[in-house]
């Protein structure tokens, strides 16, 4: 249950592909958290007598419509992008952690209502409340975080109770509550290092996920909005100009994708490295 | 299977009134309304307009009369487009939203199952590697980004179809794509899982056992018991189809439902919203009760339970 970071650290030595994603995956979040301090050009100052120019030296992915560097605008929109991902799936683990807890733990009436709950919430068309929600009450970058990690709560609550329900019938869990060890003494040292593993695997898969509905918000017109970036913005003004300009929607999606397709690879491989079970079919 | 059925019944009217009434509270409760224009109107043709459509009175009596009204499935004139009810926009923009969703269905199931089959078949060889590398590829491919290089290519380079519009047969083909790109890597992905899952049970081994070939095992025995799991996820699949659709319908200018919902919620136009709203809900409950009652009839186990 619960996995030492040797361990997983020897799977991933083991696989040259697991490593070369993980060096990949620093690389684009080094680059969004670094790289700003570093180019000379900054993501907002506009120039329109560079209007829409090709990839060259000065500006190494060109310029936007208005004369903006794409290149930094890419970078600056990683950093928004990447921070929304984070902070909504913290926000999202959170929720389902506690809710997953009391309903696994509680078992009883507690559980099947608090269950029923989920099951009912589940299959509703949340990111249409989200799109309202920002359209209406205006463009919150904050807003947004919290209407984001607030729906995609469900799946993480509905796996830490099945965890849990198995895990309080092991003689651990029992011998600490004869002794007298508090509920919340139990979940803080017995119940929550041994969900670790699942908090991690999911956690890395819900953040591509998150990241995506922020971009697919963004993309609507309704999440950020300019002059600051976010990858779903770009897109969006890559494809009104992609005609003219293909470069302005093919490297903010490089990018987009990119990040995507890593943080999915190293979910799939931290589920292999901590699940053997699964990992007899891969 | 009668008490199940009530049972779901009641579940979704619930549902239904919760999200209508949460809908109904935030696009009253957010500043704004439908008559907001860039002219300032005259504070008497304001009234005049408010009184009409009965934003003048208090918000219970409100939602009491909107309630009433859709009990007779009556949901409300629209204020965007003056002169058209909510219903006959819907009647109007339901069947191409409908049509789009089942193309990108169909494509979604066919080409991502075939592909979770194959991979399955043959697991840990190449053939099962390159496959999965590409449907991961395919998941990381959001219709936003999908959408505008397939327009790019296929539309304004090669030329071989129209990029936006929705009147002949082949204006189907660049929308359907887009739209099942990333949901038929899902699909593969979890038809290899679950095949995969099914393949070391025991009566799999069995069946190989008695000497039956390795196809005709697979078609009756694994396929059959992988189709339950696969279906369960298929039902929010629906739901997600149906929102991706929304980017769709605005990238390839389609006239669907979706784009109905995001002039609603640019325009204030709050029965239009309702309308919308309640469209996607009742799509997605009826898609998971359908589900569930073909995973009771599959599943003998199941079907005795009940």
């Amino acid at each position: 249950m619960k996995y030492s970071f040797p361990q997983i650290s020897h799977y991933f030595f083991q696989n040259p592909w697991v490593l070369c994603n993980v060096v990949c995956l620093c690389g684009i979040i080094g680059l969004c958290l670094l790289g700003p301090c570093f180019y000379i050009h900054d993501y907002h100052s506009q120039n329109l007598l560079m209007s829409a120019q090709l990839p060259s030296l000065s500006h190494w992915f060109g310029t936007d419509i208005l004369g903006r560097d794409l290149l930094a605008r890419i970078l600056y929109g990683g950093r928004t992008s990447l921070f929304i991902g984070c902070a909504a799936s913290l926000i999202a683990i959170g929720i389902g952690l506690i809710y997953g807890i009391i309903s696994g733990y509680c078992g009883g009436n507690v559980d099947r209502l608090l269950m029923r709950i989920v099951d009912i919430l589940y299959p509703l068309p949340f990111t249409l409340l989200v799109i309202l929600l920002m359209a209406l009450l205006g463009h919150n970058i904050t807003l947004l975080i919290f209407a984001i990690g607030g729906i995609k709560w469900l799946t993480m609550a509905r796996m830490v109770r099945t965890q849990i329900l198995s895990l309080k019938m092991h003689p651990f869990v029992q011998c600490a509550r004869c002794m007298g060890q508090s509920t919340l003494g139990i979940w803080r040292k017995h119940l929550l290092p041994n969900l670790m593993s699942t908090v991690i695997v999911y956690g890395t898969l819900l953040m591509p996920n998150i990241i995506l509905e922020e971009a697919f918000i963004s993309f609507l017109g309704l999440g950020i909005q300019p002059p600051l970036s976010s990858w779903g913005i770009l897109i969006f003004d890559g494809a009104r100009h992609m005609e003219e300009h293909p470069w302005l929607l093919i490297f903010p999606c490089l990018f987009f994708s990119s990040t995507l397709f890593t943080l999915n690879f190293l979910g799939d491989a931290l589920r292999d490295a901590m699940d053997p079970v699964r990992c007899r079919y891969k | 299977m009668l008490k199940l059925a009530i049972k779901r019944f009641v579940e979704a009217i619930l549902v239904l009134w919760c999200l209508l009434t949460l809908t109904f509270l935030i696009a009253h409760w957010v500043p704004g309304g439908p008559f907001d224009a860039e002219k300032s109107t005259s504070p008497k043709v304001l009234a005049q307009l408010n009184a009409f459509y009965g934003y003048d009175q208090p918000i219970f009596v409100q939602y009491a009369h909107y309630i009433r009204n859709l009990l007779a499935l009556d949901l409300g004139p629209s204020m965007r487009y003056p002169g058209y009810s909510v219903n006959q926009l819907l009647k109007r923009r339901i069947p191409v939203s409908f049509e789009l969703g089942f193309w990108a269905m169909l494509v979604t199931v066919l080409w991502g199952g075939t592909l979770g089959v194959i991979a399955a078949v043959k697991a840990n060889t190449w053939i099962d590697r390159a496959l999965m590398s590409i449907c991961l590829f395919g998941l990381t491919l959001p219709t936003f980004v999908v959408g505008p290089c397939i327009i790019f290519v296929f539309a304004l380079q090669l030329k071989w179809f129209q990029a936006i519009g929705w009147n002949h047969w082949t204006d189907r083909i660049l929308p359907t794509v887009t739209l099942a790109c990333m949901y038929s890597g899902y699909m593969a992905r979890l038809t290899r899982t679950y095949c995969l899952e099914v393949f070391s049970s025991h009566f799999v081994s069995a069946a190989f056992a008695k000497g039956l070939s390795k196809a005709r095992v697979f078609a009756f025995h694994v396929l059959k018991n992988a189709l339950a799991p696969i279906l369960t996820y298929l039902g929010p699949t629906s739901a997600a189809i149906m929102s991706g659709s929304l980017v769709i319908e605005s990238l390839f200018q389609i006239p669907g439902a979706g784009s109905l919902f995001i002039t609603a919620v640019g325009q204030r136009d709050t029965p239009l919203l309702l309308g919308t709203v309640l469209y996607f809900a009742l799509l997605i409950i009826i898609f998971n009760l359908l589900v569930d009652l073909i995973v009771l009839m599959l599943d003998p186990r199941q079907r005795s339970n009940s």
